[in-house]
């Protein structure tokens, strides 16, 4: 592959680095390189292990083989310090300026040892160094504003500052800057403002950016890494990069095979179980019109910031909608439904993506998980029967083959997999007809994959309707019927995929 | 709270740890001087952890959902005051009415935390200071007694048989009903589940508001029954009768092994905790312990107590 355009050795410099957590190969014998003065981008699908790859730059995983060279010698970190010594610091997406300081302070947050004057803060050194900085970089913000005065891409502006800073006190050569998706959440004039002041920034730094915006990628990288399964697949410099051909090495083999149970597949019923007419929510999603058949699985596809999260939360009442109509089985409910008691009680149901904070009460037992959404239906006599409560509960762990030495185990001591069937079993006893399920095998091992696929597919046999936001896109193509596509809070297209499957690259061609 | 796996069985410290402190008490003090067996003496420890108990079943749903309730010993004194008063003018019709009266009182703490979404020990600290100026006004900022041709109205309450009153009897009547309330009811399965996750009860479609509200209402309740039972021991009322409660019911609840976190612990811990600083006050009293120096166990019984069933997982900074 090739490496730069730099015949010399590159200036960080990662080789062979592997990583694996328990039985997952995050990175297998991945390379890459940047040098002074250059933004590289790295792209990939959602588990392709850029994430872990940036980590492990960071200092915040240790890799399990492989090694990093910085100007020829090899540096080894233990930690984010030890990262940090070296001039390297990530922008992360969830943003760390606090809001109740002001610009100086949070530019030197955690690092107010090198401002003493006798155990005293000197605000006055402070002021200047932060004047200095922000004016070496060409910032315009009053280092005294406050930080809750700033917009999103200023906040990232003084991000990129602090580590600047952080690297020159550290006396490392060349800071090296992590761009984590810093695009997500700007409107596209910020996006114009950041892109220009990279290349500013760009002849004092390094700068690693990732996004899922290939267009992005494209104008503003010098070079380009793809990374398919935890592997390198690619590298371009940019005079051959287009976004068609990242996208093509990115999604690579589209086989979707029996892995989603595909066979099974049935068609949708005719009759429209829940049918939303241009509903929209301020900063989420806008004008979303769509209608769910019964028996049907329906996709929704979209990156982080698509608005396709917030849909699913206002459908269970999580949130609102501010505007639109809602019908379930032709009645209009939308005025009704304000709460998740008031969504649960119209036949939806909602299985969340943070299946230990949300989706179970881990220090229950299964029997008093299970039967959380039958409680009232169990009571004899104005009580829940334990009786009652152990029978349905072993018919549930039977039919969906959670694994346990006994249902009164608590669910904390359950595996990922066992954990979402749970979570799973809870829905299926609730008898609800309409079920979101947002990324239901996320964490879980291949085998507990397989099975919940299954269970989907007898789910629907029952005519439940699920609405699914899938980890990946195979995963959404594999099981559903029809495909919605979101970029930007909009529907771009749906895409049906009852007959000929379509392909990830089908996809991305909309969502990118 | 840990818990050891036995083969099948698991066994639960949160509620076999009190029941050891209550027998080890018991039998210590009992060694040390005959007269802790005494007749007397026994029915002196009921009494006392029999008060207790009552208001603390209240507060133990309110912590069980993770909440605190501050408002319990100026409600104790606005309720007291309130039920003597109506004693004196109106006899027997007092009781339904303090009854109606505690409800909304408690009623009035799940609305406001309900509407107003702000933290339950400030909704109570704040309603604690309307029921202490409530019970100011009506008392006249004085105490009241009880006029002697209604002592019949309170008598039958404290009517002994053997070391037993019938308000012991209440107080074990309570114990069965609030037991079955949080075994066996939904709401009693809902209020486990809000003090274990919020949001999964929220997200599996159960109703946590109106839990909340019925949490707080049964804590207005039992404080209005506790009320009862100091008046029918001590035959008069006034506004500084309340707020010296309020610790030890807070005592009570979390040294029987309910966790301020929530979720954890119930109805039978809170028994244990009354008889176990009830025996603890006695027993220092019968073998002569200074009464300057019963706060200092009083304190740092709390505190062991807590930092023993405080789920960490849960609340991971302190302030």
């Amino acid at each position: 592959m090739k490496i730069g355009s730099n015949s010399m050795e590159p200036f960080l410099n990662m080789v062979n680095i592997s990583k694996s957590f328990l039985n997952v190969k995050a990175l297998q014998e991945v390379n890459f390189s940047i040098n002074e003065n250059e933004i590289v981008g790295l792209v990939g699908e959602n588990g392709a292990g850029k994430s872990t790859l940036v980590k492990i730059l960071a200092g915040v995983y240790k890799a399990d083989q492989g090694k990093i060279s910085m100007n020829g010698k090899d540096i080894y970190f233990n930690n984010p310090q030890d990262a940090k010594k070296h001039g390297i610091g990530i922008v992360f997406q969830e943003q760390s300026i606090l809001n109740n300081m002001t610009v100086y302070e949070n530019l030197f947050l955690g690092q107010e040892k090198f401002f003493l004057n006798l155990g005293v803060l000197s605000k006055e050194r402070m002021l200047k160094e932060a004047g200095e900085i922000l004016a070496e970089l060409d910032i315009d913000i009053v280092p005294t504003r406050n930080a809750n005065t700033l917009s999103f891409v200023q906040r990232e502006m003084i991000e990129i500052a602090r580590n600047v800073w952080l690297a020159r006190k550290s006396n490392a050569k060349v800071p090296i800057i992590l761009l984590d998706e810093p695009t997500t959440a700007l409107e596209q004039n910020d996006i114009k403002f950041l892109f220009q002041k990279l290349n500013e920034i760009k002849k004092h730094v390094a700068i690693i950016f990732i996004s899922h915006r290939l267009e992005e990628i494209v104008t503003l990288c010098d070079r380009v890494y793809v990374l398919k399964d935890g592997k390198n697949v690619d590298c371009f410099s940019k005079d051959d990069l287009s976004e068609n051909l990242l996208r093509s090495k990115m999604v690579g083999k589209e086989l979707v095979g029996e892995f989603y149970q595909s066979s099974m597949q049935r068609k949708a019923g005719e009759k429209v179980v829940l049918e939303l007419k241009g509903c929209s929510k301020k900063h989420a999603f806008y004008d979303v019109s769509f209608q769910l058949k019964e028996g049907e699985i329906l996709s929704i596809c979209g990156t982080v910031g698509s608005g396709k999260e917030e849909l699913c939360k206002a459908i269970f009442g999580i949130t609102k909608f501010d505007s639109g109509e809602v019908y379930i089985d032709g009645v209009d409910i939308k005025g009704s439904i304000n709460s998740p008691m008031d969504a649960f009680n119209k036949g939806i149901g909602y299985l969340p993506e943070d299946r230990r904070n949300e989706g179970l009460i881990l220090n229950l037992p299964i029997f008093e998980n299970i039967t959380l959404t039958v409680l009232k239906k169990l009571k004899s006599h104005g009580m829940v029967s334990r009786k009652r409560q152990f029978e349905v509960t072993e018919k549930m762990v039977k039919k969906i083959d959670i694994r346990s030495a006994s249902i009164t185990v608590l669910c904390k001591n359950l595996s990922g997999g066992n954990q979402q069937k749970v979570v799973l079993g809870k829905w299926l006893l609730s008898g609800n007809k309409i079920l979101v399920m947002s990324h239901p095998t996320r964490g879980v091992d291949v085998g507990a994959k397989q099975q919940i696929y299954t269970l989907m597919r007898e789910m629907v046999n029952d005519e439940v309707s699920l609405i699914i936001m899938g980890d990946s896109f195979e995963e959404d193509i594999g099981l559903a019927n029809r495909i919605i596509i979101m970029k930007d809070g909009k529907i771009m297209t749906i895409i049906d995929a009852n007959e000929s499957k379509p392909t990830s690259a089908d996809l991305i061609k909309y969502i990118v | 709270m840990k818990k050891i796996q036995f083969k099948n069985s698991t066994i639960d410290f949160t509620k076999l740890l009190p029941l050891v402190a209550v027998i080890t008490l018991f039998t210590f003090f009992s060694l040390r001087n005959s007269q802790f067996l005494g007749l007397y003496n026994i029915g002196n420890i009921l009494d006392f952890a029999n008060t207790y108990f009552i208001a603390g079943i209240g507060l133990t749903f309110v912590i069980l959902i993770g909440s605190i309730d501050l408002s319990i010993g100026a409600m104790i004194s606005l309720d007291t005051i309130l039920f003597i008063i109506m004693i004196n003018a109106i006899g027997f019709w007092a009781y339904p009415i303090i009854i109606v009266i505690g409800i909304a009182l408690g009623l009035f703490n799940g609305v406001v935390l309900m509407r107003l979404k702000i933290p339950s020990f400030i909704v109570t600290l704040g309603s604690s200071g309307i029921f202490m100026s409530l019970a100011l006004i009506f008392s006249g900022a004085g105490p009241i007694g009880l006029v002697p041709k209604q002592l019949h109205t309170l008598s039958f309450l404290t009517a002994r048989i053997g070391p037993f009153t019938v308000n012991h009897f209440l107080g074990l009547i309570l114990f069965i009903v609030f037991q079955i309330i949080q075994n066996k009811t939904v709401f009693g399965k809902t209020v486990y589940a809000v003090g274990n996750s919020e949001v999964t009860t929220e997200l599996s479609g159960l109703p946590i508001m109106r839990t909340k509200l019925i949490s707080f209402t049964i804590s207005g309740l039992c404080t209005a029954l506790a009320s009862i039972v100091i008046v029918s021991i001590m035959l008069s009322a006034a506004p500084s009768t309340g707020p010296p409660y309020m610790l030890l019911i807070i005592a009570t609840v979390v040294v029987g092994g309910t966790a301020l976190s929530g979720g954890l612990g119930g109805v039978y811990n809170t028994l244990l905790g009354s008889l176990l600083l009830s025996m603890l006050r006695n027993g220092m009293n019968v073998i002569g312990i200074d009464i300057y120096y019963q706060q200092i166990i009083y304190g740092a019984i709390i505190i062991a107590a807590v930092s023993l069933t405080l789920d960490r997982s849960k609340i991971k900074i302190v302030k």
